[in-house]
């Protein structure tokens, strides 16, 4: 094969393709799998690259990811820095005392970072199209890993529901 | 109710101590809030009376785990929280190379005696032999087992030979 010509300007012969990146697994810090990369990310004025789209399949949206989380890009898998916050949905919550406090519902964030300001918890009690939510701030969460621990017993969680967000 | 007549010595009075009979059929969550399962029996020392470990109920495909109160973070009315995440419990988890190849599932778990640290684990995938990966090649057991950089996999398929 002829080789290919190069008006690049510098040696790129260590530069990975897009065709590198799409379809790869994304598997967060702790070993989860999060979807598949379905889209490259370019700044259109400085055509740097930004970060990845990830698809997670038919009934979960999608998710974009700066290039700031992206740890590393491996031949099998993009590895991410990070644990992605929106996984948190659907863990269950419970009290400091092990007390079941109901389920992860949604959640709110800092603006677009990998951050949580409230999680919104579906009390156990209430009835499944109920619309009530519990708000735990995040100063209420002890760990966030298999499901939610928080430092507070039930009783000192806030009283008043919120509406779904 | 009429409160009990108390005779202590140096003792916590009774309003400060757990009934361990309500405490069957509650909740183990790990230091993560992973539910282990729910508490079967409490076992105390015969000889100083102390609580000793709880065991946790297992069903057909999964067996019934003991651990003892050094792994206990705390004792509940709801539940018994522990202080660590359980080492069994990362059987059929996904084995990861540092390049993202999934190399297959944990098939066996290899602990240092009784204790909960991890010595290593034994992997398998659809159609290789099942191989040792010790606890040193790991970079991180979580969701999954993400193994360290330089760990070169000694995956063997049925077709190749032992040697």
């Amino acid at each position: 094969m002829r080789q290919q010509k190069s008006i690049s300007g510098k040696a790129i012969v260590k530069a990975i393709t897009s065709e590198d990146i799409l379809g790869k697994d994304v598997i967060d810090s702790e070993g989860a799998f999060i979807g598949v990369a379905e889209k490259v990310l370019i700044n259109s004025k400085s055509l740097d690259f930004i970060g990845i789209s990830v698809d997670k399949g038919i009934i979960r949206s999608g998710l974009t990811i700066g290039k700031n989380y992206i740890s590393k890009i491996t031949p099998h898998a993009i590895f991410l820095k990070i644990t992605v916050v929106y996984d948190v949905k659907g863990k269950i919550v419970f009290d400091k005392n092990g007390e079941k406090i109901g389920a992860v519902s949604s959640i709110d964030i800092y603006g677009e970072k990998n951050k949580i300001k409230i999680i919104y918890a579906k009390p156990t009690s209430s009835l499944f199209f109920s619309k009530k939510r519990i708000a735990i701030p995040i100063d209420s969460i002890k760990i966030v890993g298999e499901n939610v621990m928080l430092n507070i017993t039930k009783d000192h969680l806030p009283k008043q529901f919120v509406p779904k967000p | 109710m009429r409160r009990p007549h108390q005779i202590l010595r140096t003792e916590r009075p009774l309003d400060r101590t757990i009934n361990l009979r309500k405490l069957i059929g509650k909740r183990v969550l790990s230091k993560g809030g992973e539910i282990v399962g729910r508490i079967s029996e409490i076992r105390i020392n015969p000889v100083g009376f102390g609580l000793e470990g709880i065991l946790v109920r297992g069903n057909v495909l999964k067996k019934q785990i003991y651990i003892g109160r050094n792994y206990f973070s705390k004792i509940s009315k709801d539940a018994v929280i522990l202080n660590i995440e359980v080492s069994v419990l990362i059987k059929n988890k996904k084995v990861i190379t540092s390049k993202g190849e999934i190399i297959g599932r944990v098939k066996e778990v290899v602990r240092n005696g009784t204790r909960n640290d991890l010595k290593g684990v034994y992997v398998r995938s659809l159609f290789s032999r099942e191989f040792f990966i010790p606890a040193s090649k790991m970079e991180y057991v979580n969701k999954s087992i993400v193994l360290k950089p330089k760990y070169e996999t000694t995956k063997k398929y049925f077709w190749q030979s032992n040697s």
